[in-house]
Order: C-alpha cells, then sequence, then structure tokens
C-alpha cells in the first residue's frame, strides 16, 4: 500500500545534527547537561564563528522586537516559545531546528515563508531585523554592525549554541 | 435574557442597525431539533451534524445554471474558516477575530455587524477591555495567526447568538441588533488559552470547548457549559485526567502540569435522544511519546467524549489512538447516524480511519482504515490500534509518515447524505519527512515539540493532493473518489438535489453529483475556498453559501506552499460567495 518512492527533489534542508541521546522529555538540569555536552563537542566549531562575535546591532534587535509584536507573537507567543501548530523560535527548540545549518537559510525561510498568512509581506530590513531580534532572545551577542544582505550572502554561518 | 435591558435594546437598534429588520424569532429547543428546512441552524445544518440540505430546487439537472447573486468581503485580519448560520432569512456570518455580521440572506444587505470593543453594550453586559488583556492583547493592528483569530462556528439560540472568542470569552449578542448583552471570560489567555471553535445548544445549556492548552501551565484543557441567559459558568470538565482521579495513571507519573494537549478545539453533537453531547479531544502535547514523558494511554486524548449537557460528568469515552505520538487528532466532527436501528456516530481523524461507535454506550462498532496510512495497524474486530515496527518517533531520528503532521483529515467536516447511504469526506494526499525533537519540561514550557519537517506528496496519489472521498456506510466500501491537484479546503456539503458542494485551495467552488462523482458546475472565487459551505432558502428560492478565505489553520497555507509552489493565490480575500438558480 505505501510505497516510499519519493522521487521529487524537496525542499532544501540543509545538513542536520543527529540528536542520538535516548531521553524522554528533557528536565532543567539534563538539559544542562545535553548543551553542556553540545558546547563542549563544538567548541573548536565555535573559536571564530561570527554568532558569537556578534553579528547584528542593538538597535537592529529594538525594531525587531516591535515587528515581532505585530507579525508573528500572534502565533509564535510573545515569548517565542510557540502555541498549537506553530513551533517554539528560541532554546532547546530552536537549536534542535538549526543547529548546524547556515544562517542565510534562517533567514530564507524567515522572509520567503513567514507569516504562514502572508508569506514575505514584510520589507527586507523588517525581516533582518527579526533575525537580530531572533538571535539576540536566544542569547547571542549583539556588535556595532548591523546585519545586512550582504552579510547574509558572505562567508556562510554556521549556526551554534549561543554563550553560555 | 435580561428583560429589562429591552428598551435600551430598542434605543440602541435605532442607532446600530443598518437596516429596520423586524425583531426576529426565537430559536427554541423544538426548533434546534427539527430545523425547518430552509434554515441553517446548526453549525453544520442539523443536530446531527450531518453537513446535508433536504432542499432539492438545485439539483443535478439544474445546477449547471447557478450564479452568483450576491458577495460579500469579510474581514482580513486573520484566519477565516467560517460556518454561517442561517434563521429567519438572516445569514449570521463569524469573522476572523470575533466580528460577527448579520446579513440579509437573500439581497446581502448588512443588518448589524458585531466588532468586540466597538459595538455598544446592553446595560449590566460586562464587556471584557483590552486593558484586562495584559499581556496576552494584541496590538490592534497585530495580524492574528492561526488559533489567535480564528471563529468557526457561531450559534443560536432563543433570541441571542453566541460566541467564543479568541480571548477565551464566551459573549451573546442580541440576534436583532447585535448588542452584547454579555461577555464571560472562562480562561487566562496569557496562558494561551484561546477558542477557535465556538458553543453549542444542548438541553438549555450553552457548551463549549477550549483550545490552546499545548504548552505547560498549572491547569489543563476543558469543556464548559454555561447558562446561555447570564453566561454564568454551569459546569467545566477536564479532557485530561488528573493525578489521582480515575485514568489519571494512564499519564505514568507525570503530575498535573505535565499533562498537556487533548484540546476540545472543534464543536461537538448534542443528541436529544440520548441526552449526550459528544465531543472530540486533540493528542496529548509534546506530540511525540518519547518527548512527553510517559507512553501511557494520557486519557482523555484523542477521544470521543459523552457528556451529560446539565451536569457535565462524563457518561462514557472511547479513545481512538491511546498514547498517540505523532500529532494525529481525532477531534474532528461526530456525525449522529442510525444504522438499522442502532444509534450511531461516525467520525473520522487525520488518519483517515473511518470510526462507528455506538452513541448509547461507547461501544465499538466497526473501523475502517481508508489506506493511506502507514503508521498503525487497526484490528477492525476490536477496534485496537497499534503502531507499526519503528514507527514511533525517536528524538532525532527521521522517520516516513503518511499522513503528515497535517493529517490527511481535519477540521475540514466530512457531510452524509441519507439519499445514498454516503459519506464526503475532504482529505489531503500528503506524507513527512518528520524529524521528532525534545522539549524543556518547565512550566511554560512544552509545546508541540520541535519537528524538522519535509512535506511530502503521497506515493499514492501522483499529482494531487485534492480527495473527496465517497465512502458507503456502513460498510466502509469507496464509492468514488474526486482528485485535484490543489488540496481540498472546505467542509464538505450534501443536498437532497443530489449534489455534493466543495471547493479548493486554487479558488474553485463546485457541484459534484452524490451519486457518481462527476462535476456538474463550477466557478472561482476570490481566494482560496476555505470554510463550511451551507444551503439555505427565502421565500422559497435555495441558496448555496460558499466562504473564501486566504490564510488559515497553518498547515492549509504550508502545504500547498511545499507541494503546490505553481498554485498562486491572492494574500487577501476572506469572502463570502452566494449562489442560486436564475429567476
Ligand atoms: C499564522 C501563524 C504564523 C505566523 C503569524 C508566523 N509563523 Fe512562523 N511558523 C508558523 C508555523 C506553523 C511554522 C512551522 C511550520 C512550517 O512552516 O514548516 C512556522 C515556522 C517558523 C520558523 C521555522 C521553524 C522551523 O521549523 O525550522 C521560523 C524561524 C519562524 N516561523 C519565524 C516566524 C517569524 C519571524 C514570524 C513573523 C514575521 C512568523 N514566524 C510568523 C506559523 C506562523
Amino acid at each position: 500500500m505505501y510505497l516510499p518512492c519519493l522521487t521529487r527533489s524537496y525542499r532544501q534542508t540543509g545538513p542536520m545534527k543527529k540528536y542520538t541521546y535516548p531521553i524522554y522529555s528533557v528536565s532543567r538540569g539534563r538539559l544542562l547537561g545535553i548543551l553542556l555536552l553540545i558546547v563542549g563537542s563544538l567548541a573548536a566549531a565555535q573559536d571564530g564563528n561570527p554568532l558569537l562575535q556578534g553579528l547584528y546591532s542593538e538597535a537592529q534587535a529594538a525594531r525587531g522586537a516591535l515587528a515581532y509584536g505585530e507579525n508573528c507573537a500572534s502565533c509564535h507567543a510573545n515569548d517565542l516559545r510557540g502555541n498549537s501548530n506553530s513551533p517554539a523560535l528560541t532554546g532547546l527548540s530552536f537549536l534542535f531546528l538549526w543547529e548546524g545549518r547556515d544562517l542565510a537559510e534562517l533567514f530564507t525561510r524567515l522572509s520567503t515563508d513567514m507569516p504562514t498568512d502572508r508569506p514575505g509581506s514584510l520589507p527586507t530590513d523588517t525581516y533582518l531585523d527579526l533575525l537580530a531580534f531572533l538571535l539576540q532572545h536566544n542569547g547571542y551577542p549583539a556588535s556595532t554592525a548591523s546585519l545586512d544582505m550582504a552579510r547574509l550572502a558572505g562567508e556562510p554561518v554556521t549556526i551554534v549554541p549561543p554563550p553560555q | 435574557m435580561n428583560r429589562t435591558v429591552f428598551p435600551l435594546l430598542l434605543l440602541l437598534l435605532t442607532i446600530e442597525s443598518y437596516g429596520q429588520t423586524p425583531p426576529l424569532a426565537p430559536v427554541t429547543d423544538a426548533l434546534l431539533q427539527a430545523p425547518p428546512a430552509g434554515s441553517w441552524l446548526h453549525w453544520r445544518g442539523g443536530a446531527n451534524a450531518w453537513g446535508y440540505s433536504s432542499l432539492d430546487q438545485i439539483n443535478r439537472d439544474n445546477v449547471a445554471q447557478l450564479r452568483l447573486v450576491w458577495s460579500w468581503a469579510m474581514d482580513d485580519t486573520g484566519a477565516g474558516e467560517a460556518a454561517p448560520l442561517v434563521h429567519d432569512g438572516v445569514l449570521f456570518l463569524p469573522n476572523p477575530r470575533g466580528v460577527i455580521q448579520a446579513l440579509d440572506a437573500a439581497s446581502g444587505d448588512l443588518l448589524w455587524e458585531y466588532r468586540p470593543g466597538r459595538t455598544p453594550a446592553a446595560a449590566g453586559a460586562n464587556p471584557i477591555t483590552a486593558a484586562e488583556l495584559g499581556d496576552a492583547a494584541m496590538s490592534p493592528t497585530a495580524y492574528a495567526g492561526v488559533g489567535r483569530g480564528v471563529q468557526k462556528n457561531i450559534a443560536l439560540y432563543g433570541t441571542a447568538v453566541y460566541a467564543a472568542t479568541e480571548n477565551a470569552s464566551i459573549v451573546a449578542l442580541d440576534a436583532s441588533t447585535g448588542t452584547l448583552l454579555w461577555e464571560q471570560r472562562v480562561a487566562d489567555p496569557a496562558l494561551g488559552y484561546h477558542y477557535t471553535a465556538g458553543p453549542i445548544v444542548a438541553n438549555g445549556v450553552l457548551v463549549t470547548g477550549i483550545t490552546g492548552c499545548t504548552r505547560y501551565k498549572e491547569d489543563v484543557c476543558f469543556i464548559t457549559g454555561h447558562d446561555p441567559d447570564t453566561g454564568a459558568e454551569l459546569w467545566r470538565t477536564s479532557t485530561v485526567a488528573r493525578p489521582g482521579e480515575a485514568g489519571g495513571d494512564s499519564w505514568g507519573d507525570l503530575p498535573l502540569q505535565f499533562r498537556a494537549g487533548s484540546d476540545a478545539w472543534i464543536a461537538g453533537s448534542y443528541d436529544p435522544e440520548t441526552n449526550l453531547v459528544y465531543w472530540g479531544t486533540a493528542q496529548a502535547k509534546p506530540w511525540a511519546r518519547v518527548a512527553r514523558g510517559t507512553d501511557g494511554a494520557a486519557l482523555y486524548t484523542n477521544s470521543t467524549l459523552a457528556l451529560d449537557p446539565l451536569t457535565g460528568d462524563m457518561v462514557w469515552y472511547y479513545q481512538h489512538l491511546p498514547g498517540e505520538s505523532h500529532d494525529m487528532d481525532e477531534a474532528f466532527e461526530n456525525l449522529l447516524i442510525d444504522i438499522g436501528g442502532r444509534r450511531s456516530l461516525f467520525k473520522i481523524g487525520k488518519l483517515g480511519i473511518l470510526w462507528q461507535l455506538d452513541r448509547e454506550t461507547g461501544g465499538y462498532i466497526q473501523a475502517v482504515d481508508l489506506g493511506y496510512q502507514n503508521i498503525v495497524n487497526l484490528d477492525p474486530v476490536t477496534g485496537t490500534v497499534r503502531y507499526r515496527d519503528g514507527m514511533l518517533p525517536r528524538i532525532g531520528v527521521e522517520l516516513d509518515m503518511c499522513p503528515s503532521t497535517s493529517g490527511f483529515k481535519s477540521w475540514r467536516a466530512m457531510a452524509y447524505t441519507p439519499q445514498f447511504n454516503l459519506l464526503y469526506i475532504p482529505m489531503t494526499l500528503n506524507c513527512e519527512l518528520a524529524t521528532f525533537g525534545p522539549v524543556e519540561q518547565v512550566l511554560g514550557g512544552g509545546g508541540t515539540g520541535p519537528v524538522r519537517r519535509i512535506n511530502t506528496p503521497h506515493p499514492d496519489a501522483g499529482d494531487d493532493l485534492g480527495e473527496i472521498l465517497a465512502v458507503r456506510i456502513p460498510g466502509g466500501n469507496v464509492a468514488w473518489r474526486y482528485r485535484s491537484r490543489p488540496t481540498i479546503n472546505t467542509a464538505t456539503l450534501a443536498t437532497a438535489g443530489g449534489l455534493v458542494f466543495a471547493g479548493d485551495w486554487d479558488r474553485y467552488v463546485y457541484a459534484l453529483d452524490a451519486e457518481t462523482g462527476e462535476k456538474l458546475w463550477q466557478s472561482r472565487v476570490s481566494t482560496s475556498a476555505q470554510g463550511f459551505p451551507i444551503s439555505y432558502s427565502v421565500d422559497g428560492k435555495q441558496y448555496i453559501a460558499l466562504p473564501a478565505a486566504s490564510s488559515g489553520a497553518s498547515w492549509a497555507s504550508m502545504l500547498p506552499r511545499d507541494l503546490s509552489p505553481e498554485l498562486r493565490r491572492p494574500r487577501g480575500g476572506n469572502s463570502l460567495h452566494v449562489f442560486a438558480l436564475p429567476d
């Protein structure tokens, strides 16, 4: 009856990290342990990762917070932890979905598919602000320079866990 | 209803009403139980939820002549999944974000409009102000998304219209003027609670099911009974078995805070003969057992509940998928159909398994796997479902599953015609490469759990995403399949004219021959057909009303985005389109 004959190419998803730990749901202590483990194992990769140096400006993130309230919070909730079928965009959930993938891909996802009820309807600068806000909320440091399209088009930035 | 406010209402009538209409005849219990042929008094037409109209002026011979008689642009501030009602020649239209309009059902003239926070309230009414909403209040310009803003069904009873809001309150409006009679806060929207489905009326009680129980909090989802006159809460029944109660151990040793889900997000049905309310519940949250922290049955998730409308007591429950683990809701509409004298209840969930229960006892009668899913094995003798080998999600391990978390079937309700003993099931044929992730087990955390999802077409469906499946009951044999590239995006409507009406994502609305599935009429509307089509008559003339909307439950937007990217639609366009034969 069901044949897994998937012949077309589907949406580009990029490389994904495989989580193999056999856990049930994650308690706080365990979560910390897991994060430490991931941090430890990726320590080398993290050195010099531009995300950890700061890739967006505070002003950008502040604008992004406003745009988030207007355009995203109704689904992803004010605290970014999601509701109904809209996923959390912060913490463990964010890392599960995005760790190891390219920041530019996250931007493409935001700016072409969101909000799901009128995809791609916001100005590019607003999507950049929103990405800055997501990064800030997830604990990545700010810098003095703003994130722009040129930076996203440049050297790929791999999403790694935020500094502890 | 408070009679002392009547003089005030008359005053407001002159100020607030756009047209002058005589007061509507009260909607009595007798009317609700035997609705006149030309009315549409329940969200699915009759109390039996058949989605069936006994009107036959429009029929297989003349349907090709159908033409638009009026249309109406609806609020574009959120998702439209409207289930209009018709009584006494007035069409009551639920718009997104709590807006309700009354329109002359024949001409399309606006009679009144209720806009939360704008329309005057009757003396003694207690509207909830924006200030009271605190953090949960959205700025007026915020775009309501899935869940926030969806208003599927409303109810009519006595001389009032009843609705449930995105801010977790229930409102009563005067049916003749739209004036707010009362507003009752039922739960705290700041915790995520909200309504997407409205009340039904059962034995004089308003029964409403809440949703938004995705994240961990100190309380769980529930169904309430309210007094239609005052809004006072009469009872509240949890849809989750609490620790220490009967069934409480079906969640292992999880404390109440970590028992999430079981949202009651689709309106139920009421049978006056059994005096029972039938209501479906959603899956447990997080979706995957492995993220939930228990592989117990998690009562009363994914169940059909039978409640006493006067007390809220659970007379029986039937759990369709114990310990569900892939976001496969069984929360949808309950069709009350007697088969060979046996009072039965038919329903279908996301997996595409059609269930027949005894609606007096909750006993299992029959289930038919419609043959598209690859997640469970169903024992048709006992109704027991077991997960197929390797199909239970593990954290970080990709599953190739059919359907996707969108399901084959969703809120788009099926219709039934006694003419041919056929059910018309709107299906979306799709699969998913799904990788389930963990959640934080802390208050405020939880949620559905993250899923890395790649939508894929169904291997049995070629390029087609949409299907209307005509299934003969009780046997479950397929009479015909109507397939289309676009997803079917409305409930189905069956009429005594031998017709089935529906519409798709690609803006087509159409009538099929109910016996053969042949398309007999088609038109194209402003945006995706979306919502609950209805039929009614005014002064001897039959009408078909088909809602359209541009957003919706996100899955409705996402599957076409990924799987039929060549189809395009406008961003706005929530609207209602009304068709009739030429005079
Ligand atoms: C109408 C509801 C809705 C609105 C509004 C909305 N989203 Fe989403 N979003 C979703 C849903 C549902 C998904 C997951 C399903 C999908 O698209 O694959 C999602 C997915 C995402 C993802 C990707 C998560 C993943 O699966 O990898 C990001 C990032 C995101 N949204 C950001 C935003 C931002 C930023 C906004 C505001 C501009 C926004 N969303 C507005 C519903 C919404």
